[in-house]
């Protein structure tokens, strides 16, 4: 199938029909004038041909919809780009080899789910010893000592375990959010490295499905990593910041002049 | 702080738009690196550091850009909302990335190649040559803004900007900026009372001030480390200083306040202050007549409650270097569509705050503009027409 | 009716290896009382609160009291004693004392007995107010349609008391049987509780007596209109165990997660000081006619919930044990139990369901609480609705009282109005659907599923006599439970606990353990009391 990448829009059962469903709430009762609504502001969100498939009463006051429309609106792909983690991706043997050729010793890394967040799923995947698809987490790797702090973390917990076992990587996790309370408290901890006068002696990581790499770099972060992340990516990038940083060190501080 | 007031007011007749009060504000501050920071995202942080290059701009004084975090991009990182574009004119030193360089409509010449390698590529300084627009980001960490801030001074910058990432506050630390700016708004909290009082509890901590002791000269604050813990003790029979050597404040608080004397004792932290050892010193009852002090305001990352519990059974927080807070602009309006009137937002931030000026950069009002001390009272009671 | 044939032997071999841990916290109890049981005492005697910079009384005044170096003879003796020497009330103590106009250095002992008499007379009257929220409790449920169970369970954690009241009766309205309104994270790690109603809390609200009566008040209107009494839950656990259990039995809370290790292996809190509290918070809950909830789902949010599964039975027997010892009734333990293998297994809901069969057969009378899957769950909200089908689908089979309903968007957002509208959809339509499948079904004899669920039970029991043999606390210290390794002498809060004098005083637990031993102490919990079912098993 020939698609412009150009113009790409949602396919329901033929190139750019544009087929869209959504399902919301109105805190209105189900009338055929909330109906209406809810197909009018479809419409207003770009969707042609808005129609209520499914409305029903939710405890009087609210109503719930079910919408199918064809979104009038395309995007325009090739302009799409998104920041990566600055990495390339090393499996599991490869790894522990590099660290072992460039680092020569362990690296320590802690981590935790902080703050609200008791969901531990996504820090488990990349940490325990079992992993997540079929790879193994961090605890397996030889050249890593990792420590899981599990969930509902204090960042001032986790920064005294970090500096505790002299860590070189912190990886905070952050699953379920509400209000963007996130985005408060990954600044707090970033804060909190900084103020301990530890920036530059820890990576700072966070990983997350609503974590872009963007938003993580903005906020002071070394790394951010979305949904997908599997042990060896983590474990990649830590090893080569920290063969890179090492290397670093040995270079002026002033850099290159160019003029 | 020895504000000029003529050129205030000059600037108040000329345009309606008090925004540019900013600039006055930034160039009679005196300071050479000056940090906008927010109390959070979209508090309109880009608008004011806009404001302000383009007055400084004006008035032929060369500067120096740079971002502790992400600015200028089209959209926002966490709502896809729209943001404000960054505009320089020629001859503006700009610190960002590779890639970001390449899709600014600005011309630019690089002029030094730094050793930091971030996501968006390396970090290089610039110069304009034409203007246009660019995204600006220099690095997320104190080690980096310093160290680029100064190769800029070196570069010839006579005044260096350094733009604040999200609601991230390390760049307004004394070591790094002589200035600071505070941008508050709307989205930092739903109600008009919660978003003055986050901001005052906000400027409360960055006024910290400074540690007036004898025991002052004992210490070089330079020398101090995360892993220095110092009690100083005076009592009838002398004063005593000890430095405990920790791991870290964050490893060892129990011990700490287990050493601790009792109150009345000043403890000197070399890292961060947090608040379960405020909490601490209050549960073992020796807050009251205690002083605790930091580096500088960055430092103190208890939340206000922790602080205001231990002020308020007789402790006390000091620096060592104090922050000028010289400026706090406010944004009535919320990326998620709420909106105060402009007027009560920035009458009440000013209430709360004064004399710090309080400049709306939606609006272009201000309040606490000095040497207008009569009409701005005026203005207040009026009902804050503008 | 023949259900899975579960070795009785076993079972009552893991009881008796319980009892034996359950034995060994019991010194620790007796020999010492905690901060958190201390303000409890000043909270049950009336006492709430706060000062001017939001400290609560019972906190600053059992902090003097510790501080004095006094709390050892308990904060009721102190406060009869005082009573006594200045001739003022209860209420004028605690004024002049948290005003810093009395101190306890100032007040001498009192003769024992008087001061007895004069606190006895308090605590008789508290107590009664707490027996009327309780009978209270059972004329509304009299009073209200049966339902049967499993009863709907949802929560709501919007960090606003007034948003939750919106929620929980939108809930309610959709056939929610039992609220829960989450806490604010971190507020287990509380050595106070906040006051006064709260609109700010990150990822749940504060639990506070204002709180408490706020949700009450607005679920009897609730219960009024739906014609069934609404349940409330909130949780008792944390460094203020105790003190939340004293302000839910005033505010006629129905239900409480109140699990005596969660605090130690999850929240790191110091273990003497959970032990202790624990005991004389469920002592409160029992007295008050609250169905406890243990958390033994949280053994399985990090390991896996196959090889894992006898850890969760393993809990349930000692959270039993040590739950009888404070006088809570069979039908009042609330065993928690999981959904969550992960969905790739082969037969995994053969494997889930005959783990759900034996815990109803192992604790026939326990209101057992069945948590819905959490850890596999990803985003994929549709595969997620499946899955809580599934869950659901286990839970009426199986005989389950209460259902925390999955919610399709878990893993994505705390759940919003409509999602919580889908998920008690879904739970109604399969367990009216399939309402009495469970009465039709026997399992194939040496199947699967009993195979699973004896070796599940086979493995636990030898963990309980492990754990028996080295006591719970040595346990504990040797990272039996969870993997997770805790010191006896590590955590939080082991600055509050208190060794107990010779003439220590605390009044309330001789009032419970009276009324809680005493024959016709049953408090009527569910209004189909006849009909056996889900108040336990009574079909085997």
């Amino acid at each position: 199938m020939d698609i412009d990448k150009t113009r790409v829009r949602p396919y329901g059962d033929t190139p750019d029909d544009g087929y869209m469903q959504l399902s919301f709430t109105l805190p209105v009762p189900c009338s055929d004038e909330s109906r209406r609504a809810a197909e009018i502001l479809g419409e207003k969100m770009g969707l042609e041909d808005a129609k209520v498939v499914y409305s029903h009463n939710i405890a009087d006051s609210f109503s719930f919809f079910v919408i199918y429309g064809r979104c009038i609106h395309s995007v325009d792909m090739t302009t799409i780009e998104i920041p990566k983690v600055n990495a390339e991706f090393m499996p599991f043997e490869q790894i522990n080899r590099f660290i072992e050729t460039r680092i020569g010793r362990k690296i320590v890394v802690v981590a935790a789910c902080t703050g609200t967040d008791a969901h531990t799923v996504g820090i488990d995947a990349i940490i325990n010893m079992k992993g997540y698809r079929g790879e193994y987490g961090l605890e397996r790797y030889p050249w890593f000592t990792a420590y899981n702090l599990g969930s509902q973390v204090r960042n001032e917990d986790l920064l005294a375990k970090a500096i505790e076992v002299d860590a070189d990587a912190i990886l905070v996790s952050q699953v379920v959010t509400q209000k963007n309370v996130h985005i408060d408290n990954l600044t707090h901890l970033a804060e909190l490295v900084e103020a301990e006068g530890m920036r530059d002696k820890v990576l700072l990581i966070v990983g997350g499905p609503r974590i872009s790499h963007e938003l993580a770099v903005e906020l002071g972060y070394d790394a951010g990593f979305g949904p997908g992340t599997l042990p060896s990516h983590v474990g990649s990038f830590i090893a080569q910041a920290l063969a890179r940083s090492a290397r670093n060190m040995r270079e002026p501080t002033r850099g290159e002049n160019l003029c | 702080m020895n504000p000029s007031v003529s050129s205030a007011k000059t600037a108040a007749e000329l345009g309606r738009d008090d925004t540019m009060q900013l600039a006055d504000i930034v160039i009679s501050s005196g300071a050479r690196n000056i940090a906008v920071i927010g109390l959070a995202k979209n508090t309109g942080k880009t608008v004011a550091l806009n404001a302000i290059i383009k007055g400084v701009q004006a008035s032929g004084i060369r500067i120096g850009v740079a971002s502790s975090g992400r600015d200028g991009e089209r959209l926002d990182a966490v709502t896809n909302l729209p943001k404000p574009r960054i505009t320089l004119q020629k001859g503006v030193l700009v610190a960002t990335t590779e890639e970001l360089a390449m899709n600014a409509t600005a011309s630019l010449e690089p002029l030094i190649k730094t050793k930091y390698v971030s996501v968006l590529g390396r970090l290089i300084i610039y110069r304009v040559s034409a203007p246009g627009t660019i995204e600006v980001a220099s690095g997320n960490r104190a080690s980096v803004v310093k160290n680029t801030t100064q190769i800029m001074r070196h570069l010839g910058a006579e005044l260096v900007l350094i733009d604040g990432a999200a609601g991230r506050r390390f760049s307004s630390a004394p070591s790094l900026a002589d200035a600071v700016i505070l941008s508050t708004g709307a989205v930092v909290a739903p109600t008009l009372d919660g978003v003055v009082a986050r901001t005052a509890h906000a400027v409360e901590i960055l006024s910290t001030e400074e540690w007036s002791s004898p025991h002052r000269e004992d210490l070089n604050p330079k020398t101090l480390t995360n892993q220095d813990i110092v009690i100083i003790t005076s009592d009838a029979v002398g004063k005593q200083v000890q430095n405990l050597k920790v791991k870290s404040v964050l490893v060892s608080i129990s011990e700490i306040v287990r050493r601790l004397p009792g109150s009345g004792n000043t403890l000197i932290l070399g890292g961060v202050l947090p608040g379960s050892l405020l909490r601490d010193l209050v549960t073992h009852r020796k807050a009251h007549g205690s002083t605790v002090v930091v580096s500088d305001a960055t430092r103190i990352l208890a939340t206000y409650r922790d602080i205001a519990l231990f002020k308020s059974r007789g402790g006390k927080i000091a620096v060592f270097h104090e922050v000028h807070l010289a400026a706090i602009t406010t944004s009535p309006i919320s990326p998620d569509g709420r909106m105060f009137k402009a007027d009560t937002l920035l009458d009440a931030v000013a209430k709360r705050v004064r004399p710090i000026p309080v400049i709306d950069v939606i609006a272009g009002t201000a309040r606490n503009l000095p040497g207008h001390d009569k009409t701005q009272e005026d203005k207040t009671e009026g009902g804050g027409v503008a | 009716m023949r259900r899975l044939d579960i070795d009785t032997g076993l079972v009552d071999r893991a009881r008796r290896a319980a009892s034996l841990i359950a034995d060994s916290t019991q010194p620790i109890i007796n020999a010492y009382t905690t901060t958190s049981i201390e303000r409890t005492v000043l909270r049950l005697l009336g006492l709430s609160g706060v000062d001017e910079n939001d400290v609560p009384l019972p906190n600053i005044i059992v902090e003097q009291a510790q501080a004095a170096g006094l709390l050892g003879d308990g904060i009721a003796y102190w406060i009869g004693s005082a009573m006594l020497h200045e001739g003022l009330s209860l209420s004028q103590v605690a004024a002049g004392l948290s005003s810093g106009k009395l101190s306890f250095h100032r007040i001498p002992r009192a003769d024992h007995d008087t001061v007895r008499h004069v606190i006895q007379h308090e605590a008789t009257r508290v107590c009664s107010y707490i027996k009327a929220r309780r009978l209270e409790r059972e004329g509304l449920i009299a009073g209200s349609n049966s339902t049967a169970p499993p009863y709907l369970y949802v929560i709501v954690a919007t960090g606003n008391i007034y948003e939750d009241v919106i929620q929980a009766t939108a809930a309610a309205k959709c056939g929610a049987d039992i609220i829960a309104v989450i806490r604010s994270t971190g507020q287990s790690l509380l050595d106070y509780v906040p006051h006064g109603p709260t609109t700010e809390g990150f990822g749940g609200t504060y639990a506070t007596q204002t709180n408490f009566r706020i949700m009450r008040e607005a679920l009897d209107v609730a219960s009024k209109e739906c014609g069934r009494y609404i349940r409330l839950v909130n949780y008792c656990s944390g460094l203020c165990m105790p003190e939340i259990a004293a302000i839910g039995a005033l505010e006629r809370l129905d239900m409480m997660l109140n699990d005596a290790m969660y605090g130690i292996l999850f929240r790191d809190i110091n273990m003497q000081r959970t032990f202790i509290d624990q005991h004389f918070s469920r002592m409160i809950n029992a007295y008050a006619g609250v169905i406890i909830n243990t958390g033994e789902d949280n053994y399985l949010t990090t390991a896996d919930a196959y090889e894992e599964a006898h850890t969760v039975l393993a809990s349930q027997f000692i959270n039993e044990s040590l739950a009888l010892r404070s006088g809570l009734r069979p039908e009042q333990i609330g065993l928690g139990h999981a959904y969550e293998m992960d969905p790739d297994i082969p037969d995994g809901f053969l494997y889930e369901l005959a783990q759900a069969e034996m815990a109803r057969i192992i604790f026939p009378n326990a209101p057992l609480k069945y948590m819905p899957p959490t850890k596999h769950m990803t985003g994929n909200i549709f595969k997620g609705h499946l899955m809580d089908a599934m869950f659901n689908l286990a839970g009426v089979i199986s005989g389950q009282t209460i259902q925390l309903l999955g919610v399709l968007t878990e893993h994505v957002h705390t759940p919003h109005l409509q999602d919580r509208y889908l998920s008690i959809e879904n739970a109604k339509y399969i367990m009216n659907n399939a309402r009495h499948l469970r009465q039709e079904i026997t399992y194939k004899k040496d199947g699967i599923m009993e195979k699973r669920a004896n070796e599940v039970l086979a493995k636990a029991t030898s963990m309980l006599e492990q754990v028996a043999e080295i006591g719970l606390m040595s346990a504990i210290e040797k990272a039996m439970f969870a993997s997770i390794k805790r010191e006896r002498t590590g955590g939080r809060g082991l600055d509050g606990v208190i060794t107990k004098n010779k003439g220590y005083y605390n009044p309330f637990p001789e009032i419970f353990m009276h009324e809680l031993t005493s024959s016709d102490f049953s408090p009527v919990l569910w209004a189909n009391q006849l009909e056996g079912e889900g108040r336990g098993g009574g079909c085997k």
